[in-house]
């Protein structure tokens, strides 16, 4: 398995800890990542509220890249995931659209055929690498933790976009889940939004959308969340002490990115996925529910 | 058999005090909107079978962020209250009163209009907002989306003037939870609406904090193909960020901190050139 | 707008205003916003929210003379001729001159017509017209004008009393005094006080068990002023609309026919050559739902009962750009894909011609009330609609009687509301609440529809008729029985329905009565007994007003200026 790899810009920010950890889990399942390093910001849904066109021009570029290495595009990120899906879907359903994008694109001698597919590590792991086979490689299964998938909105709506899981009832992180060794927990707001579009905007708001799901999971019974989106990570991680504190309430909830799960049940030694990095310290659970001695 | 079906089955064969609305059962009404598995829906056009099947049974409920009259009757109050916020009617030429003939319009001019104007203001988009939930001063994307059918409108006497009274309506206020669009069954698509006023908002020059984290995200990207997280952060902020400043030095101590200094991407030049030549394109 | 009770002693408090009108519809709200512009006190009385009146459901289109090669004359005759020449031909000219002002009106407030490639209104031929005059916008031009209507009356601040329910209308001394209505989210029965009602509350489709129309379309005006004394004219012409879903009878537009698809049987042949060699699949309605029922009672229809609609000669592209809903229709409630597919369709209860008797003022025969759209019966439709002259209809006559009733009402004396009617209607409904055991109303519903759609249907014979008449007489007997199986007060819907089944059997005692005597067949009335129209015996309108043995039918002369009647063939 290859792919051009995008990483999006906040793993090359401010969360390092999964663009390593995803280097880690791509090392350990034998996934080539060739790294699209000219590759722009996907504009994460703000280009497209000063220019649309540029939006689509900017993302045309991305799928260009990726095409004239022959590959798929793979992201680490619900949102680049999101954003990208909306753009191809204009483009295959707006010829004029497409046709105006080359043109622009012929300028900088790119052209986008059409044909690459974008796939979030999620759905790859799913799709190409295959849920049993992953099984098979667990190695450390993940047994007596409880997660709480955490889907957010980008990487299931809208679903026309997407196509991958089905937006009312998915089942994705949950598989994945499972074959990591974990306990898959439900909870009300596992399908809604963290609140980060609107967290340097709105900030009250936010708060009050994080902290209501993360609180909803904790009551679930959930050791930890687990997120595709580095974006929804800010929210629920970096924020949870904000957003939490409005609510006037304690919740300490660990939050994870997709790739350190995958990384602790592949065997990856803990330190280097990163946790340290986090704000809401996972050295209990994991101590606790993996007896992991951190 | 639809939802609604089984509603009225159960109304008039097992107990009469089922309350519900509906009128035309065939998706054009809006009355019969109401929550079916968690998502708001018209019970006339969600098939009973497919639902039990994909979510083990059927569970409905009255919609959400509207408050409960009695069984699925919600008082719609809120909704139409957002919607007369603003000026939700077209605002035409009083000197044409008389006019015999109609105002030239063609069919792509009328386009976008055309769309937002499926409308049947059922509330499922409002039902569903997650912004809604948290924020009862978000003006909500069914009264945004309508705003944005005027305004695509040539005539339309407001026009881009509509735009600016919809940041203290929450403009910015809209996290794309994309929920607006999923459940909408006239496929209408609040969310674009809303993504269209924003960018008629910042052609406007919106001073508000939405706008500049969006002028940032752009500077941003032109600068360095990336999105500078740090200057996207202060621009936005600005002395708000002295709120975060705890946090921000937690960050730099675990070496997460962005760094407001970045290099720009190889082939930047190219980044540029889209930039320069999305100036010169007419855009839709 | 907060909805002042006026305190009037006796514990008695009710609501006042110069002109009521009831139904939020195209007419509705049009007479309203007329009216409110006239300068009268108004308020719009409606059992739903405006946006969901059943205006809202109209497909196909609104008929204007705008071509240049087109002209009020001609579209009055075709007007007349799809009538049967029934229609009252002054009436007629009025509505079809005014054709081009009401259309341009309604394009000026913003509804997203369809055009051409030069920006003009788009037009397109439709069943009975001989030139393509029906504007469109899409095939959802009933939700394009209601939401624009709804837009203006909005701007023009008309006060709406939103889910109220009109159960009856109080007239004292051949004088309109207002109507008593139920605030359905209380329950609380009350009483308003006004010098003018516009009765716009629709027709009744829902008498059928096959109908394209939506369960609110119960006949609420037309019975509510039969109650009270007022002529309801024309009722035993119903429209069948050839092209309902089969099944489910949403209906499917006859733009769809207009647009170029053809009427398939199980031979695979366009059978309407058989009955309408040059119109063919755009004869007038009723010819061509009676060519689809003779299809399928000859053996040439599908088993179930259908033909097919097919539409795939068409294209892709034009399906999604001229009948978008109509192909989500039948995708999402029949299973099929018109662009693939042919659809299954049949006849089904579509339009009530008859109504309550007014002039071309709107006004009825009791002073203060008036009647506007598929509620009242000017007549402009005769014995048979054209498609596109309904919504017509309702903004020419609605603007027309918005004006007039404002104008009454300003020239009105004060009236006294008689505490009795609201009492003896508050007792009525008490006691139907109340009542612990009985027949349901939907037991009720369904026979009643059954028997009206068999028997006083697309074919009609004096036994079935007679049949009819019976099992209606028996329905309502049972009526008197009716238990609501529900005692709330807040939000009953089963009383509602309850009330509106009884104004349904009020409708079909009045239908099957004209049907009777109305001995030959004229547009939408097919008497197999009485195959041939019969102009020398049979040129006028059927009136019925209640008494208290059943309706008492006289008869009305029809205006004829230009048009002299003739053979119709298409």
């Amino acid at each position: 398995m290859k792919y051009a790899y995008y990483p999006g810009c906040v793993a090359k920010s401010s969360a390092p800890e999964l663009y390593d950890s995803t280097s880690l889990v791509a090392e350990k399942l034998g996934i080539e990542l060739i790294e699209l390093t000219a590759a722009s910001c996907c504009g994460a849904g703000a280009v497209n509220e000063a220019n649309p066109f540029l939006n689509v021009l900017l993302n045309a570029r991305t799928f260009s890249m990726a095409e004239n290495l022959g590959l798929n595009i793979l992201t680490i990120c619900s949102t680049c995931q999101g954003v990208m899906g909306q753009v191809k879907w204009q483009l295959n359903s707006d010829p004029a659209l497409m046709a105006r994008t080359n043109e622009a694109l012929s300028k900088i001698n790119m052209k986008y055929e059409g044909r690459v597919q974008i796939k979030h590590l999620l759905w790859a792991l799913i799709d190409d690498f295959g849920l049993s086979k992953l099984e098979g490689q667990v190695s450390r299964p993940l047994r007596g933790l409880k997660v709480a998938p955490f889907y957010g909105c980008y990487i299931l709506r809208p679903p026309e976009t997407l196509q991958f899981d089905d937006h009312e009832n998915p089942t994705s992180l949950d598989q994945l889940i499972t074959v990591l060794g974990a306990e898959s927990v439900h909870y009300e707001g596992e399908t809604k939004c963290c609140g980060f579009p609107i967290l340097f905007v709105q900030r009250e708001t936010a708060f009050d959308m994080a902290a209501t799901y993360l609180n909803n999971a904790k009551q679930s019974g959930a050791d930890l969340l687990v997120t595709p989106c580095p974006l929804c990570h800010i929210s629920l991680d970096t924020y949870q002490g904000k957003s939490v504190k409005r609510k006037e309430t304690e919740i300490n909830l660990p939050v994870v990115h997709l790739s350190q799960l995958v990384g602790l049940a592949l065997g990856v030694e803990p330190e280097k996925l990163g946790f340290s990095k986090h704000m809401v310290s996972t050295a209990r659970v994991l101590r606790e529910s993996l007896q992991l001695p951190l | 058999m639809t939802v609604l079906h089984l509603l009225e089955n159960i109304k008039h064969q097992q107990d009469a005090s089922l309350t519900f609305r509906r009128s035309c059962r065939s998706g054009i009404c809006g009355s019969c909107a109401m929550k079916i598995n968690h998502l708001a829906k018209l019970a006339c056009k969600t098939r009973a079978k497919a639902e039990a099947e994909k979510h083990g049974e059927i569970l409905i409920e009255p919609m959400e962020n509207m408050p409960l009259i009695k069984d699925l009757i919600v008082d719609m109050s809120p909704f139409w209250r957002e919607i007369d916020r603003n000026t939700p009617w077209l605002v035409w030429d009083e000197a044409t009163r008389d006019s015999n003939r109609e105002n030239l319009l063609t069919n792509e001019q009328q386009y976008i209009s055309g769309k937002v104007a499926d409308c049947i203001m059922c509330g499922c988009c409002f039902s569903d907002c997650v912004s809604r939930v948290f924020d009862k001063n978000f003006n909500g994307p069914a009264s945004l989306a309508k705003i944005h059918r005027f305004v695509a409108d040539p005539r339309d006497k407001e026009g881009a003037k509509r735009v600016h009274g919809l940041v203290e309506m929450g403009l910015w206020s809209c996290t794309h939870c994309y929920f607006c669009w999923s459940q909408c069954p006239r496929d209408v698509r609040p969310v674009a609406a809303i993504s269209a006023l924003r960018v008629l908002s910042m052609r406007s020059l919106d001073p508000s904090q939405g706008a500049r984290h969006v002028q940032a995200f752009i500077d941003s990207v032109k600068k360095t193909g990336m999105l500078n997280e740090a200057t996207l952060y202060l621009r936005t902020m600005r002395t708000a960020t002295l709120k975060d400043l705890d946090l921000i030095l937690k960050m730099a101590l675990k070496r997460k901190a962005p760094s407001p200094f970045r290099r720009p991407l190889p082939r930047i030049e190219e980044v540029r050139s889209l930039f320069h030549l999305c100036k010169e394109t007419a855009e839709k | 707008m907060p909805i002042i009770l006026l305190e009037v002693g006796n514990g008695f408090s009710m609501v006042k205003h110069d002109v009521v009108v009831v139904g939020a519809g195209l007419a509705g709200l049009r007479a309203a916003i007329e009216a409110k512009e006239k300068g009268a006190d108004i308020a719009v009385l409606s059992k739903l929210h405006p946006a969901r009146s059943h205006s809202d459901q109209a497909q196909g289109g609104i008929n204007a003379s705008l071509g240049e090669d087109d002209s009020w004359e001609k579209h009055a005759f075709d007007t007349v001729k799809g009538s049967d020449y029934l229609a009252d031909q002054d009436a007629v000219e009025f509505m079809c001159k005014d054709a081009p002002r009401a259309i341009i009106e309604l394009e000026r407030w913003g509804a997203l017509f369809s055009r051409t490639t030069t920006g003009r209104l788009a037009q397109r031929p439709f069943g009975g017209a001989g030139f393509p005059r029906t504007c469109f916008a899409a095939d959802k031009t009933g939700h394009v004008l209601q939401t624009t209507i709804y837009e203006q009356a909005v701007r023009g601040e008309v006060q709406v009393y939103e889910e109220w329910f009109a159960t009856s209308l109080v007239v004292e001394d051949n004088v309109c005094k207002g109507l008593i209505a139920i605030d359905i989210v209380t329950g609380e029965v009350q009483a308003i006080e006004t010098n003018a009602v516009i009765l716009a509350a629709g027709g009744a489709g829902q008498v059928y068990s096959r109908t394209t129309n939506s369960l609110s379309t119960t006949g609420d005006g037309i019975a509510m002023a039969y109650n009270a004394g007022v002529p309801i004219e024309d009722m035993e012409f119903v429209q069948f609309h050839p092209t309902s879903l089969f099944g489910s009878n949403i209906l499917i537009s006859e733009g769809a026919r207009g647009e170029g698809g053809y009427l398939v049987n199980v031979q695979g042949q366009r059978f309407m050559e058989k009955y309408a060699p040059d119109k063919m699949e755009l004869a007038p309605r009723d010819i061509v739902s009676r060519a689809i029922e003779t299809e399928i009672r000859e053996g040439r229809g599908f088993e179930g009962g259908y033909v097919h609609l097919d539409l795939r000669h068409l294209g892709e592209a034009k399906i999604n750009e001229r009948l978008p809903t109509i192909r989500e229709l039948a995708i999402y409630f029949a299973g099929v894909d018109p662009v693939k597919e042919p659809i299954a369709i049949q006849p089904a209860q579509h339009y009530t011609m008859g109504g309550v008797a007014t002039n071309f003022d709107g006004a009825a025969s009791i002073k203060g009330l008036y009647a506007a759209g598929e509620c009242a019966c000017v007549s402009v439709h005769g014995a048979n609609r054209l498609g596109g002259n309904s919504l017509l209809d309702t903004i020419v006559f609605g603007k027309r009687a918005g004006a007039k009733a404002a104008e009454f009402a300003k020239a009105a004396s004060a009236i006294s509301f008689p505490q009795t009617a609201l009492k003896a209607e508050r007792e009525r409904i008490e006691l139907m609440l109340n009542r612990k055991e009985g027949v349901k109303a939907s037991a009720i519903k369904e026979a009643l529809g059954n028997t009206m759609f068999v028997k006083v249907g697309i074919f009609r014979h004096k036994r079935e008729l007679e049949t009819a008449k019976k099992n209606i007489a028996a329905l309502k007997k049972q009526f008197q029985n009716v238990c609501v199986m529900d005692s709330s007060r807040r939000f009953n819907t089963s009383l509602i329905e309850a009330l509106e089944v009884g104004f349904g059997l009020d409708l079909a005692e009045v239908i099957v009565a004209c049907a009777l005597a109305r001995k030959e067949s004229r547009g939408a009335h097919s008497r197999v007994d009485y195959p041939k129209r019969d102009d020398n015996k049979w040129l006028k309108h059927t009136m019925a007003v209640r008494t208290a043995t059943g309706p008492r039918l006289f008869y009305k002369p029809v205006t004829i200026t230009q048009f002299q009647p003739e053979a119709r063939g298409y």
